[in-house]
């Protein structure tokens, strides 16, 4: 099962960037796949590139059909200049008749200015442009994989689903806990972005995601989540703060008898979170984030403990290889509250953003 | 308090100011009008010659249950539509179900442009939903009458308040049981080039199964926060987080209540494809 969604995630991102994302240069300013290129005549020559001449063209100019002035006919001297050399074929007239049938170069659309809407493991305050697809892929040295898409919505909303390698259960008091794989998430966020209200008004983003039920260890599980984070840019450092509103749901198959989180008091959901994201050297960034996620344990004798928010920190680098892929790696430890870094996992994320959506659209805002 | 939640959440992103959202430049304007914000019906009607289409679904709500919401509405002149809508209940299970109807909504003859309130009047006949719960088939069935107004305010903000009257059927192989309700309802919108924020809440007929298998008919409470992209004229995307409540009282931190829908909705010119394929109303 891991497998065949790990192969799905993969397939995913890769499908949304295109299917040539390794043929794009790592230079963000490289041509975008995909864009309109420039038109070229039958010769294959851009229409504003001067033709080879043998003369240097006259200063006879024609007007084209809209009323633009064309330059000067450029092939005026070749049929002398050609009988020294045997003669040819007497050119046929392409300027400026043809030229001026040639579609005008279209301005090509640029990638849409873009923040990343997750560090490591927290959400930013970040939504991403309209129109624009985001895919990431991840896979640590534990064997668990993540995998994500979203899309953004009118440029203050986004939707999208995951699958979180972060939320772990405890099967027995002597195992360690391990990932649940796979949790399907949805998610839904709204907001604004940086300086958008007034200035120096952070990035605001109120999200909500909600998994589907999944079977584990004889429990089906659910878990539910409401974040409100703001993100704010200083030079080349951003700082992202928030707070995260869980719930979670654990139901034993056999006996039926249900633990919900809400009933362990309302203290006992909610949990600050934060993260810095420094950019030292261009399209490098440094990341460090501490989320809380639920930890299940369905061996546990009291509610309190059966479900419990546990903090995650992350350290890592992200690197941008281009406008619309970044490579993320490092360093996840699962429970910092219990200092095992036996339990630290290694693990390397690609994200692939796409603006085909965007520009079918027509979205140019 | 989820009343309090949704409401405190609704007033902060309504609140904003338009420089918050997309520009206004550009935005095409619909050649027809949603009947209806998420669940909550609207006053206007979809338009002459025009007919929409829309639906949002998860599968979040209740595992294993697709939970939605859907119109299909059909122009008839400025001042009415048929319509086959869900209309919002709260089923047996607990979740959020479409119970269906087919109806008719008049509206009177206001312009759009002008401050005065748009008002419609509808009537939806419901048709027999089925929910089983503990191997039993319960039917549950809603036929309304709606009174719907929407009230143009300062800021491009539009507010639609509604009021329900239900007579709503529930029924097992043993018992029947029909109760009248009037549930009202309050949509808050706020559009801003081609997106628009929306939130609504309202009362939905709730049909309860106890636990000595005795059944009733109660107010249930929906809430729904989201926002709506015209990506073309023609057609636009529907993504909100959703609420209900079950019984009074109940805590906001039961976020497990809580659903995400996403759809969409499409216009389709009926008289344009009329002329193009039998030549009439081609005037």
């Amino acid at each position: 099962m891991n497998t065949y969604l790990t192969l799905a995630a993969i397939l995913s991102t890769l499908t949304i960037a295109g299917g040539n994302v390794w043929a794009q240069p790592i230079d963000p300013e490289a041509p975008i796949p995909g864009e309109p290129e420039q038109p070229t005549n039958e010769r294959g020559r851009a229409p504003d590139q001067t033709p080879p001449t043998a003369e240097p063209p006259t200063a006879e100019s024609s007007t084209a059909d809209d009323g633009e002035e064309m330059p000067a006919n450029p092939y005026a001297n070749l049929s002398q200049k050609a009988e020294e050399y045997g003669g040819y074929d007497e050119p046929q007239e392409i300027y400026p008749e043809q030229v001026s049938n040639v579609t005008k170069p279209v301005a090509p659309v640029p990638f849409p200015k873009m923040h990343a809407p997750h560090l490591l493991a927290v959400p930013t305050g970040h939504l991403l442009p309209a129109g624009v697809v985001y895919g990431t892929t991840s896979l640590d040295t534990g064997g668990s994989f993540g995998g994500s898409l979203r899309v953004g919505l009118g440029d203050v909303g986004e939707f999208g689903i995951e699958t979180s390698p972060r939320i772990r259960m405890q099967r027995t008091a002597e195992d360690s806990p391990d990932t649940v794989q796979p949790l399907v998430l949805a998610s839904f966020r709204m907001g604004v972005g940086e300086d958008r209200l007034f200035k120096h008004q952070p990035a605001l983003a109120l999200g909500f995601r909600k998994s589907f039920s999944r079977e584990e260890f004889n429990s089906d599980i659910r878990v539910a989540g409401i974040d409100l984070v703001a993100s704010k840019t200083f030079g080349k450092t951003k700082l992202h703060v928030g707070g995260v509103f869980w719930d979670a749901s654990m139901t034993n198959i056999n006996s039926e008898e249900e633990v919900l989180l809400h009933d362990t008091g309302t203290k006992r959901q909610i949990r600050p979170f934060g993260g810095i994201e420094a950019e030292p050297i261009k399209n490098a960034q440094l990341l460090v984030d501490l989320y809380w996620v639920p930890l299940f344990s369905p061996f546990a004798e009291s509610d309190e403990d059966a479900i419990k928010l546990r903090p995650t920190l992350s350290w890592g680098v992200r690197y941008h290889l281009s406008k619309r892929i970044s490579f993320e790696s490092g360093v996840r430890v699962p429970d910092i509250g219990e200092a095992n870094l036996l339990d630290a996992q290694i693990f390397g994320q690609l994200s692939i953003a796409s603006d085909k959506i965007r520009r079918a659209l027509g979205v140019t805002q | 308090m989820p009343i309090q939640l949704l409401a405190l959440l609704a007033v902060a992103w309504l609140s904003m100011p338009t420089s918050a959202l997309a520009n206004e430049d550009d935005s095409p304007k619909p050649p027809a009008t949603s009947p209806r914000l998420f669940e909550m019906p609207v006053a206007d009607v979809v338009g002459p010659y025009q007919a929409s289409l829309s639906y949002d679904g998860s599968l979040l709500e209740e595992p294993g249950i697709l939970a939605s919401a859907g119109v299909a509405a059909l122009g008839i002149g400025d001042l009415a539509q048929v319509e086959y809508r869900h209309t919002s209940a709260i089923g047996v299970r607990g979740g959020n179900v479409p119970l269906p109807a087919v109806g008719v909504q008049f509206k009177l003859p206001f312009a759009r442009e002008s401050r005065v309130p748009a008002i419609a009047l509808a009537y939806r006949l419901g048709v027999e939903h089925f929910e089983t719960l503990r191997g039993t088939e319960y039917l549950e069935k809603a036929t309304d009458v709606y009174l719907v107004s929407r009230i143009v305010l300062p800021a491009r903000f539009n507010l639609h308040l509604g009021l329900r009257m239900t007579s709503a059927i529930f029924k097992s192989p043993d018992e029947r049981l029909e109760e009248t309700l009037y549930l009202p309802a309050i949509g808050i919108t706020r559009t801003s080039g081609n997106t628009t924020a929306v939130m609504e809440l309202g009362r939905a007929p709730m049909f309860v199964v106890n636990a000595d298998e005795s059944f009733s008919i109660d107010n249930g409470f929906t809430g729904r926060l989201g926002l709506r992209w015209r990506l073309h004229p023609n057609v636009s995307l529907d993504a909100s987080a959703g609420y209900l409540a079950k019984e009074s009282g109940v805590m906001p931190s039961e976020l497990l209540q809580w659903d995400i829908r996403f759809g969409g909705e499409v216009f389709i010119s009926w008289g344009q494809l009329a002329c193009r394929s039998i030549s009439v109303f081609c005037k």
